[in-house]
């Protein structure tokens, strides 16, 4: 084993059973929920603040990387290792340490998995407002580092909306503190700077998370079109109208199709779209927007709108949508899922160019997303083994992602860039862009330990070489 | 104290700018001094790549760069060593591209937030950005000073409205970070790094806003209290209602005296701002119950808020030698907060009044006429009462009582974390050199 002697002196300093080595137990930390893969040659499980300090430093004098991981539910690659090294994996710090009711706030150990958080503090009434498709498995920590989002980050705002304080351990192992209670705080906002880093300037082991009070009321619809068009167009109206859904989200035919036979959410297999509708707050507003809703929805020819009667029918409805990957799992050997985003004045467009981009590639792209935020899931199914369709999903994920880029939107909505798109990055960012960013990941993470070859495309000279690479390998993305 | 004009450098700065858009002479910038420092001289670029080429020439030449926009803002800081460039924003002024139905927007750093404002209302939309004296504060400065009003109560600090930026670096590039749409998570959050740090990272020249649908009608709802202990619990009531505001505003007595709430004297007020239809209002009045003294629609309302948000500068016109401080803490803290600052305050024969979002963020004002050692050591004590995590910085007092007392105060946030990033951005600190906390 190359890295035996710092196995060793990691065993020394948390216990013999916290440092995994044999090939058998590193291949459990190859993969995250995406398509990329990358082995470790360490797996090690901190359980304090001074633990993740003295593996930074250990590693650090040896030049080994260090790449973080919580519950590997990312789709971008981001905790997956690109150069070895070690895995840090935080199942160990899984505590919520404080539970602040008057001020709503938490703080948790970066191992707390979302919905445990939200499950924790039910009893206040209040919750943990992002909430990532993953939020049964994903950790706090793994939010953090990926500014994750979800469904209701329409309303609420991705994770950074949501901290306000961190503890984080910088490449020198030196464990400091930004931000804290309070909601504003002397000095640059380095917690709101560090979110979203994906664990390229620091290492992340404690998180001041605000929480949200239940609302009183939720409205749940689901309006049923006959085409992706009209439901497209009524996300535009919604918007401009002034209507603050908490959740818009979209399921094309195909995916409505697959959602129904794997979990029979009650979704009508014979329409081209559905938008899957959810309104909150006070009893009198939501009362007024569901019928607002309603109306701009029957103007854009839907076909029928329906309210879920209960909570019994709301989670159903939601359990089809937040299972809406799984069922498209089933319709082929694997998928491809993007995450670009584009100004919702666009929506109509961008499905058109991405049926354009199906047709040109003779594949089936399922369209599942967050339409009130312009946020596309767009799923290209394909099948893994046959190396000519992998070279077909990247060229038509490019083609999608460009697309969304030239409309005025981004690369990633909610998933990060990773190792899945570092690459494309130029295609949003010119040189000084990216020399800026590089001049901040250098200024923390000055060796490139922490993460290395995430985010930031590889230097100009060396990018071919990772490229070719990559494709020799075909797993990427 | 004045910095000795160079003939050189203002012909540079002519050279890139235009010789119309550079002035030296004393009578042009004696509007500009900070804290007793006159700069040597002021540009007030047309373009973002004028503003990269002063940049350069700055950073080539280790010349100290304030940049400006309003110049509203001004007052925060430590007191300078030199100024050699004061860098106008204020011609940076278009709605670069609005998109109503998408409500977004992307505007240059020299637009004030008054301007803005009226392009959104035209769309009725709403600009979740309030800062006191909207006439005059441009995007950029209220970005760099991290600047909110009531508003912040519903919408969060302007952090939370900021898509995009687009920004020249201290040796003169164009880079910008974000992005238009409302959800963005490629490449480093630079926007968040670029809010609040007074213009030590580099020089905002552009701006992307998400923006709100417009409410159909406004409701204020005025309470009052006998002591800060009621005026909590009503807070309370609110807080763990269903209710969600649009503004929840608390007034110490002596600042009430400058509102016009038609309120008794020595009492606390709780102002809430609610929008919604007729059953909504309906509801809010359901909730708040006999505790509302007054209630108030239409242009008189919107007044009202206006001089909510000048409060603080109506206090520092009227009264001589006083200190305007920041405060943010945690909710629970609030009262605690406002309790010692009376108690203090009585101590120190200091007068004070208060007023700022009833959940921790809010602007303190204590004046001492003609004694600046009562005022340093009113504050003082008072930093010492909220603690070192809580926020209590100085954004308003004289250069004197600057002599005496460090305007940030304390931060919870590492002092090491903040430098390196200063460093990765600004390495020879030109950028308002000795003003910022690190």
């Amino acid at each position: 084993m190359k890295l035996a002697a710092l196995a060793k002196q990691l065993r020394s300093v948390l216990g013999e059973e916290a440092v995994l080595h044999h090939p058998e137990d590193l291949m459990l930390y190859e993969y995250d929920a995406g398509l990329a893969k990358g082995t470790p040659e360490l797996v090690v499980f901190p359980k304090t603040t001074e633990h993740v300090s003295a593996i930074v430093r250990l590693a650090g004098a040896r030049g080994v990387p260090i790449v973080p991981r919580g519950a590997g539910t990312g789709l971008s690659g981001g905790s997956i290792p690109r150069q070895g090294g070690i895995v840090m994996v935080f199942s160990r710090m899984r505590r919520i340490l404080e539970v602040d009711v008057p001020n709503r706030r938490a703080v948790v150990q970066p191992g707390v998995v979302n919905l445990e958080l939200s499950q924790a503090v039910a009893r206040y009434g209040l919750y943990f407002a992002p909430d990532p498709s993953s939020q049964k498995a994903s950790t706090i920590g793994g939010n953090v580092a990926e500014n994750s989002g979800g469904p209701h980050t329409l309303a609420y705002g991705v994770t950074v909306n949501h901290v306000t304080g961190l503890e984080v351990v910088l490449a020198d192992g030196r464990a400091v503190q930004l931000g804290g209670k309070a909601g504003e705080h002397a000095g640059y906002d380095l917690t709101g700077f560090l979110v979203g880093t994906e664990g390229t300037i620091g290492i992340v082991t404690k998180v001041v998370v605000k929480l949200s009070r239940i609302p009183e009321q939720i409205a749940t619809l689901l309006a049923v079109f006959q085409t992706a068009e009209d439901a497209a167009n009524t996300v535009t109206s919604l918007t401009a109208e002034g209507i603050t859904t908490s959740a818009l989200e979209m399921l094309d035919g195909w995916t409505l199709r697959a959602v129904e036979e794997a979990t029979h959410a009650g979704y009508p297999i014979d329409s081209g779209a559905v938008l899957l509708i959810e309104l909150e707050g006070l009893r009198e507003e939501v009362e007024e927007q569901a019928e607002a809703v309603a109306r701009i929805c029957m103007a854009h020819q839907a076909r029928e709108v329906r309210r879920a009667k209960d909570e019994r029918e709301r989670q159903l409805l939601w359990i089809g949508r937040k299972n809406a990957f799984a069922a498209i799992g089933r319709l082929a050997p694997s998928y491809y899922t993007q995450d670009g985003v584009v100004p919702r004045t666009k929506i109509a467009d961008i499905l058109r160019f991405i049926d354009g981009v199906a047709k040109k590639y003779g594949m089936t792209i399922c369209n599942v997303f967050h339409a009130g935020d312009g946020n596309l899931h767009p799923a290209i199914l394909f099948d893994l083994r046959d190396a000519e369709q992998v070279e077909k999903v990247h060229a038509a994920g490019r083609e999608i992602l460009t697309r969304c880029v030239e409309l005025g939107g981004t690369l990633t909505g909610e998933h990060g860039i990773g190792m899945e798109k570092n690459e494309l990055m130029p295609v949003l960012f010119n040189d000084d862009d990216l020399e800026v960013m590089a001049r901040m990941r250098s200024a923390f993470n000055p060796n490139e330990l922490l993460n290395p070859q995430k985010i930031l495309p590889a230097p100009r000279s060396c990018r071919e070489g990772v490229i070719s690479m990559q494709s020799a390998a075909g797993v990427e993305q | 104290m004045s910095a000795a004009p160079s003939r050189a450098l203002s012909l540079e700065l002519a050279q890139i700018a235009g010789e119309e858009n550079v002035r030296e002479k004393a009578e042009d910038l004696r509007h500009l001094e900070i804290d007793g420092v006159t700069p040597a001289c002021v540009v007030t670029p047309q373009t973002v790549e004028q503003i990269a080429a002063i940049m350069r020439l700055a950073f080539n030449h280790d010349l100290v760069v304030v940049p400006a926009g309003g110049f509203t803002q001004q007052a925060i800081g430590r007191i300078p060593s030199r100024i050699d460039i004061v860098l106008r924003t204020e011609r940076l002024n278009r709605v670069e591209h609005y998109d109503p139905g998408d409500l977004t927007l992307s505007v240059g750093a020299g637009i004030t937030i008054a301007q803005l404002r009226r392009v959104v209302d035209g769309n009725r939309q709403l600009l979740p950005i309030d800062p006191a004296r909207s006439e005059r504060v441009t995007v950029g400065g209220a970005i760099a000073a991290n600047a909110s009003g009531a508003l912040q109560h519903r919408f969060g600090s302007i952090r939370e409205s900021l898509l995009g930026v687009r920004f020249v670096t201290a040796d003169g590039r164009i880079a910008k970070a974000g992005g238009r749409v409302v959800k963005n998570v490629a490449g480093y959050d630079l926007m968040k790094l670029m809010t609040g740090s007074f213009g030590t990272l580099g020089v905002l020249v552009s701006a992307n806003l998400k923006v709100f649908p417009a409410p159909h009608q406004y409701r204020t709802f005025v309470t009052e209290f006998v002591s800060l202990h009621q005026a909590i619990q009503y807070r309370d009531r609110i807080l763990q209602s269903p209710l969600s505001p649009l503004c929840l505003e608390i007034a110490s007595p002596e600042a009430r005296t400058m509102i016009p709430d038609g309120g008794s004297r020595g009492t606390w007020g709780v102002y809430l701002r609610a929008a919604g239809s007729d059953a909504v209002l309906a509801r809010y009045r359901q909730e708040l119950g006999t505790d509302v003294a007054r209630e108030g629609g239409g242009a008189d309302e919107e007044m009202f808020w206006r001089t909510i948000a000048d409060w603080a500068d109506l206090w520092a016109q009227s009264q001589n030698n006083c200190a305007l401080l920041r405060v943010s803490v945690p909710s629970s803290a609030v009262e605690n907060a406002l309790r010692s600052a009376a108690t203090l305050a009585g101590n120190t024969g200091v007068h004070w009044g208060a007023l700022g979002r009833a959940t921790g963020s809010f602007l303190i004002a204590f004046s001492a006429a003609e004694s600046v050692e009562r005022l340093v050591t009113m504050v003082n004590a008072y930093r010492n009462a909220l603690g070192c995590d809580s926020m209590a910085v100085i954004t308003h007092c004289s250069t004197a009582l600057k002599q005496h007392i460090d305007v940030w105060g304390t931060t919870p946030t590492d002092l090491a974390a903040m430098r390196i990033a200063r460093k990765a951005l600004d390495r020879k600190q030109i950028l308002n050199r000795g003003r910022f906390l690190i």
